[in-house]
């Protein structure tokens, strides 16, 4: 065999692992979490969304400029058949949102299902649906280190997409996807130093979107609907939209960190 | 005016127009309500490390909404951080007056008013914390401490049986006897377990305990102590002495002209229902109840009271059985209780089974705390001095638990002499667990043959007197061949191995 030959197979083979181990990373369950807290304890925080539980969730908003917060109402939070649904207010700045009482604390795997199909058109308003996690002792509110899943529709722009972001790495992911309407499930897993964010829309596998470096830090879940972005200075929101979700789950996390009340 | 001019006035009252078009065909920003803002000061206050700043922002959340929940939680736990505990506890129990259902905050109000000695409320809200969530740990072991500092005794023993104010420390018995200790451990706490003479007695959900023990000729002490779930242990000591038992002097062998010679007394509590207020209606309960009445009567009973339907209550029945009875019957008395209404048979969990008499008011569903169980009736046997006791249930049991020992030999000499200085408990259903009770020609096909045989037709070998034993032997067959085999009498003793006696035709 001659050397061009013995190449050009080595570049085969080597892009054949690199495939493989592609393979690997793209798929969560191959993801394990050591030493998860046990299952019993994990489901008290998982919630099926059949009404308010206080114990886990805080509502608490984040409204990034004075000229949001003159016109600001909250968006409607509506337990519906084991469904979360979040509905804007018309004419307004409008948003609803919930964090988690308690942080997660080293590695964890979250997922919730969720459902958004935002308003066709060129409408003259963000529709924004997001999740994610962030160390809320990283700065103020709007401004902490994060890292999240959107489904949105930016004000005027004809298509939907899917994305996560960090705050450290602004702008649309590289995998950025264009889609007609989400329903399915979210995902967020963090293993050491990373978090790894994931989708699948209903009946489909889990796909990857991103992975960001992340501190040590302890980290809040939260997820919220709203129609605004920290860029907006006037909208028009003549049409609510909605967003339903539901089963919140934690299939593994090693610890769970209750706040104090 | 030149062109230019005149072009410039139209194109600014152009603009005006089209500005003031905009204006009113645009929607501006709808108010914003007040109480929209509080979840975002809530946000903002969650976010800073500093304190100041927190409450700043909480207090914030207050003021644009005062009825809002959260921001009094945030605040007083500031102030439980600072130890400002009053301060703290002013703005947890607002939060509770406004419906708080965050189970923190009850058990964090709870360990301050704990710590200021306000036990009781303490309890109440370290209570609503666990109703919230249930086996929140924190909460649990707060509730523990709460509980030994509020209660450092333990239970309170109420003695039904044996009753110290009847039996004056007296039980007659041969060489040994069964006697049923009963009565109720009373414990804020809550009572853990019941130990009599050192062995666990059978408790339930409400202190109530119950052991059958062996007494001996002598001294007998019967010691009961009591254990609260912590751990506070309290005891009762009675003293019971046990006799030789000797026969009656007076009583003779042979034939017994009545009842006089052999009972000082005889007492019967005669119960019949028709019309049950929840359980489906019954047609000739009554009119059993009724005839047994004046067939009782006429074999010498002297006090019958007779309870039929509406009066038929489970709390009637109870005081009945438990406070009238107990207080005027004797040692040489004889006691006949007669059902005829509902009965049921309940499968217990462990195995076994478990009967109750249904009373006119007691619930379909969730029937045992409404009903009278077998076992309160045989306890019943422990409460009253009687000499000797029959119960006469026209309804269908299984689980009664007595035992089939045939008694006394009948051939043995003074037969009757021994049985009826020898004190017994029987018992006659008529029928088992799933058999249904018959009805015919307006009675009860089971008391129609009980009223027979107590009659005469029982009585097997014409002595005139008949025995618990030979009415349950006669009932028995008769019944089952009767009903075609849909029922079966039982019939068996709780306690002794003396008869019930039945003298025919013998009217005081």
């Amino acid at each position: 065999m001659n050397v061009p030959v013995r190449i050009h197979l080595l570049r085969i083979l080597s892009s054949f692992l690199l495939l493989l181990a592609w393979g690997c990373a793209a798929n969560p369950l191959s993801f394990k979490i050591e030493n998860s807290l046990p299952p019993d304890r994990l489901a008290y925080y998982s919630d099926s969304f059949d009404t308010f539980r206080e114990d886990l969730w805080e509502k608490s908003v984040s409204i990034y400029k004075d000229t949001q917060m003159a016109g600001f109402q909250l968006a409607d939070m509506i337990y519906r058949g084991g469904k979360l649904v979040f509905t804007t207010q018309r004419d307004c700045f409008s948003k609803a949102a919930l964090d988690t009482k308690y942080t997660l604390k080293g590695d964890f795997d979250i997922q919730m299902d969720c459902r958004f199909s935002p308003i066709r058109g060129l409408q003259p308003m963000d529709q924004v649906m997001g999740l994610g996690v962030f160390d809320k002792d990283s700065g103020e509110t709007g401004n902490q280190d994060l890292v999240r899943i959107v489904v949105f529709r930016g004000s005027g722009q004809p298509n939907n997409f899917l994305t996560s972001t960090s705050k450290n790495r602004a702008g649309r992911s590289p995998n950025t996807k264009e889609i007609l309407d989400f329903d399915g499930s979210l995902r967020v897993i963090r293993t050491g130093r990373t978090v790894s964010t994931y989708y699948r829309q209903k009946g489909e596998a889990w796909k990857r979107l991103s992975a960001y470096p992340v501190s040590n830090a302890d980290l809040t879940f939260g997820f919220t609907l709203q129609n605004f972005t920290p860029r907006t200075n006037n909208l028009k929101s003549a049409v609510p939209f909605t967003a339903e979700f539901s089963e919140f789950k934690i299939n593994a996390a090693q610890d769970i960190l209750e706040e104090e009340i | 005016m030149g062109i230019v001019a005149k072009y410039k006035i139209v194109c600014i009252a152009g603009s005006f127009l089209l500005g003031l078009v905009f204006l009113l065909s645009a929607p501006g920003p709808a108010p914003a309500s007040e109480c929209d803002l509080a979840p975002y000061f809530i946000g903002k206050g969650k976010s800073t490390s500093d304190e100041a700043k927190s409450l700043q922002y909480y207090q914030e959340a207050v003021d644009v909404c005062p009825g809002y929940i959260r921001p009094y939680e945030l605040i007083g736990n500031i102030h439980r951080n600072q130890k400002q505990s009053d301060l703290a506890i002013s703005y947890f129990e607002k939060a509770a007056e406004l419906g708080s259902q965050n189970s923190k905050l009850y058990y964090h109000l709870a360990r301050l008013l704990f710590e200021k000695g306000q036990l009781e409320d303490g309890l109440q809200h370290i209570n609503r914390s666990l109703e919230i969530r249930p086996g929140y740990p924190d909460a649990l072991a707060l509730k523990s401490e709460i509980q030994k500092a509020l209660d450092d005794q333990g239970p309170q023993i109420v003695l039904y049986e044996p009753s110290t104010a009847s039996l004056r420390g007296m039980l007659v018995v041969e060489s040994f006897a069964a006697m049923i200790v009963q009565g109720t451990a009373l414990d804020r706490s809550g009572v853990a377990e019941v130990k009599i003479n050192q062995t666990d007695a059978d408790l339930d959900d409400h202190g109530n305990f119950v052991k059958e023990i062996q007494i001996r000729p002598g001294e007998n002490a019967i010691a009961i102590e009591a254990t609260d779930k912590i751990g506070n242990t309290s005891r009762l000591v009675v003293n019971v002495h046990g006799e030789k038992y000797a026969l009656p002097a007076l009583v003779q062998t042979g034939r017994y002209a009545s009842s006089q010679q052999l009972y000082s007394k005889s007492h019967a509590v005669v119960i019949g229902i028709n019309r049950y207020e929840k359980w489906p209606v019954l047609e000739f309960a009554v009119n059993d109840a009724k005839e047994v009445q004046k067939a009782l009567v006429a074999t010498g009973f002297d006090d019958v009271t007779i309870i039929l339907d509406k009066e038929a209550t489970h709390r009637r029945i109870l005081t009945e059985l438990f406070d009238t009875l107990p207080r005027k019957v004797g040692r040489n008395d004889r006691v006949l209780f007669y059902f005829a209404g509902h009965g049921q048979t309940e499968e217990l969990t462990g195995g076994g089974r478990k009967g109750f008499i249904i009373p006119v008011d007691a619930e379909v569903a969730n029937y045992s705390a409404t009903a009278i169980s077998m076992e309160q009736i045989k306890s019943l046997s422990g409460r009253i001095a009687a000499k000797h006791t029959l119960y006469v249930m026209d309804s269908c049991y299984s689980g009664l638990g007595f035992n089939r020992s045939a008694g006394i030999d009948p051939a043995a000499s003074d037969y009757l002499r021994k049985l009826v200085s020898m004190r017994v408990v029987q018992i006659i259903t008529a029928g088992g667990k799933g058999e249904q009770v018959q009805e015919r020609q307006g009675h009860g096909i089971f008391t129609t043959f009980f009223l027979r045989g107590i009659g005469g037709a029982a009585d097997f070998d014409g002595d005139r007197v008949v025995t618990g034993s030979e009415l349950g032997t006669y009932l028995r067959p008769t019944v089952s061949n009767e009903s075609r085999q849909a029922q079966t009498p039982m019939f068996g003793r709780l306690e002794g191995e003396g008869e019930f006696l039945f003298f025919i035709g013998d009217s005081r």
